[in-house]
């Protein structure tokens, strides 16, 4: 896993074209503003949200729904993946119930969970943890039942108690595939969390998507949308970035 | 273990199966050794030699015979009782675990008796006999073939076994560390049982008190052969040389005899 963790000049090649492209052909009128508007426009929608405060306080809102769902969601799927990749009788006992589950799509959940947990903050919260649950389980539940038997017969040889063979050989052995779950489970959890909010919330990125439909604002919307992905693709870097210092073999 | 451990391997069969099929590996093995003696084994590729040292270490179980572990007085062992040092035919180092703490991991139940310093300085001792003082903190990805190989030893050395289960281990040592690790090894002759699975005639007879000679799979042991020869021996000594060829004949790769002919030309 050798991916740079900023964009190499390369890669910023193609945006870069895209967006003079862009501006080239809005400013010739070729591109109707209503539709799409033109970056400069964009850019001052930022300039102006930022200036009142209005997107730091829509992010900000968001970032916590997606820390607090994605960190319970990890809380319990790390755990719980080692212990059902490791103990094949738990496998077989929880597999079917929870592959049965994580086929239906969080949003599914959305109506439920706001009867469930009220719609304030819970059932957001909730939806975004159902969606990261699932890559964090899985990955973490794979890697742990494949950690190789050779690592195993090792510990066998050396006498490592249950808990050595957890903490020398399960948990390390899994840590890799884990992190591919925790960047899953990361871009899931914007997946689910924006569109909690555009379907039930008077705050965050999904929130000021949906009014500036009915504002009719596509600059503040295209905003929205670029303010996404360019979170998502931090936060992503980050992720990368804590596994090289944690997870250097991987 | 007061009084050493040994080894009695009678009449093992072992046999797997794999692809369409049964494949027979070890048919009829028998073979011993006694508490602190250095046995050799030596055979063609695929013959079954590392399958005999995992039955050895208990990894996996025979069909037929019987594989134990026994005391100075032949009294059967439980495989618990004893402290085992193995030497897979691969380093199998824990890719994220340091030299250091790959070490460490094979103190066992000397690791109890230790405070944190004496363990540090176990493990450090047998780093540095292994010629690996320096890279304690390198994990195995960032040190050689040979380094990691050394480091696997290191690692079956430092719980000071009663038993040592060798596959190939020296099989990726440069010839300057190998000779190193070969006088380490006799060094504990006569102290520590040692079972070593070797390619290496010159190896076999400098550290062995015994060889055995497995056949072509499926494999029983065609010879045993003593070395009775004083240590440290001398490579260049005619009761050197005339073991090395009983291993060879052995081995059915005997020499040819030596004809009269001309004399090697070096050209060039
Ligand atoms: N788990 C297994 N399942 C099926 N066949 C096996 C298994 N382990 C070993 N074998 C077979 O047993 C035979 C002996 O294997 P083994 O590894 O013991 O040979 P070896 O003497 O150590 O060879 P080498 O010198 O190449 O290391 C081989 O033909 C191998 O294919
Ligand atoms: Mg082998």
């Amino acid at each position: 896993m050798n991916r740079a963790l900023l964009p190499k000049p390369l890669g910023l090649l193609v945006p870069v074209v895209i967006l003079f492209l862009w501006q080239g052909l809005s400013s010739r009128g070729a591109l109707e503003p209503s539709m799409i508007p033109s970056p400069g426009t964009v850019l001052a929608a930022a300039t102006r949200a930022l200036r009142t405060g209005e997107l730091a306080r829509h992010v900000e809102i968001s970032l916590i729904r997606v820390a607090r769902g994605f960190l319970a969601a990890s809380a319990a799927g790390i755990p719980a993946g080692l212990a059902l990749g490791w103990i094949p009788s738990l496998r077989a006992l929880l597999g079917p119930l929870l592959h049965f589950l994580r086929q239906i799509p969080p949003v599914a959940w959305i109506p439920l969970f706001i009867a469930w947990f009220g719609i304030g903050e819970g059932s957001k919260i909730s939806v975004v943890a159902y969606a990261a649950f699932f890559p964090v389980l899985l990955n973490t539940e794979a890697a742990a039942a494949l950690v190789s038997e050779s690592y195993l017969e090792l510990g066998e040889v050396y006498r490592f108690s249950r808990r050595e063979v957890l903490t020398r050989i399960i948990v390390p052995g899994s840590l890799g595939p884990m992190f591919t779950g925790l960047r899953l489970a990361l871009s899931n959890s914007w997946r689910a969390l924006v569109a909690a909010e555009m379907l039930a919330s008077a705050s965050g990125l999904g929130y000021m998507i949906v009014l500036s439909r009915e504002l009719v604002r596509p600059d503040v919307m295209f905003l929205g949308i670029a303010v996404m992905g360019l979170l998502g693709y931090a936060m992503d870097a980050a992720a990368v970035r804590l596994q090289k210092a944690v997870a250097p073999w991987t | 273990m007061a009084g050493g451990v040994g080894v009695m391997i009678r009449d093992v069969v072992k046999a797997f199966t794999a692809g369409a099929g049964r494949l027979l590996v070890l048919d009829g093995v028998s073979l011993s050794c006694r508490p602190g003696e250095f046995v050799s084994v030596l055979g063609p590729s695929g013959a079954g030699k590392t399958t005999l040292l995992r039955l050895i270490a208990g990894l996996d179980r025979p069909q037929g015979g019987e594989v134990a572990i026994v005391d100075g007085s032949r009294r059967r062992l439980d495989r618990t009782a004893i402290r085992l040092g193995m030497v897979f035919q691969e380093p199998r180092l824990l890719p994220w675990a340091s030299l250091f703490h790959n070490v460490r991991y094979g103190l066992q139940d000397r690791a109890k008796s230790m405070s944190r310093a004496e363990r540090e300085r176990a493990v450090q001792e047998a780093l540095e006999l292994l010629g690996l003082s320096g890279f304690s903190s390198y994990l195995p990805h960032q040190v050689s073939g040979g380094m990691a190989q050394r480091a696997a030893l290191a690692r079956a050395l430092v719980s000071d076994p009663d038993l040592l289960l060798l596959d190939e281990p020296l099989g990726s040592l440069d010839v300057k560390n190998r000779l190193a690790v070969q006088d380490l090894l006799d060094g504990m002759a006569g102290r520590r049982s040692c079972i070593m699975v070797t390619q290496s005639i010159d190896e076999a007879v400098y550290l062995s008190d015994r060889i055995y000679i497995l056949s072509e799979r499926p494999a029983s042991v065609v010879a045993e052969i003593e070395v009775s020869l004083p240590r440290p021996r001398d490579r260049l000594s005619a009761g050197f040389a005339r073991c090395q060829r009983r291993v060879l004949e052995a081995l059915g790769a005997a020499p040819r005899p030596r004809r009269p002919g001309p004399d090697l030309k070096v050209e060039g």
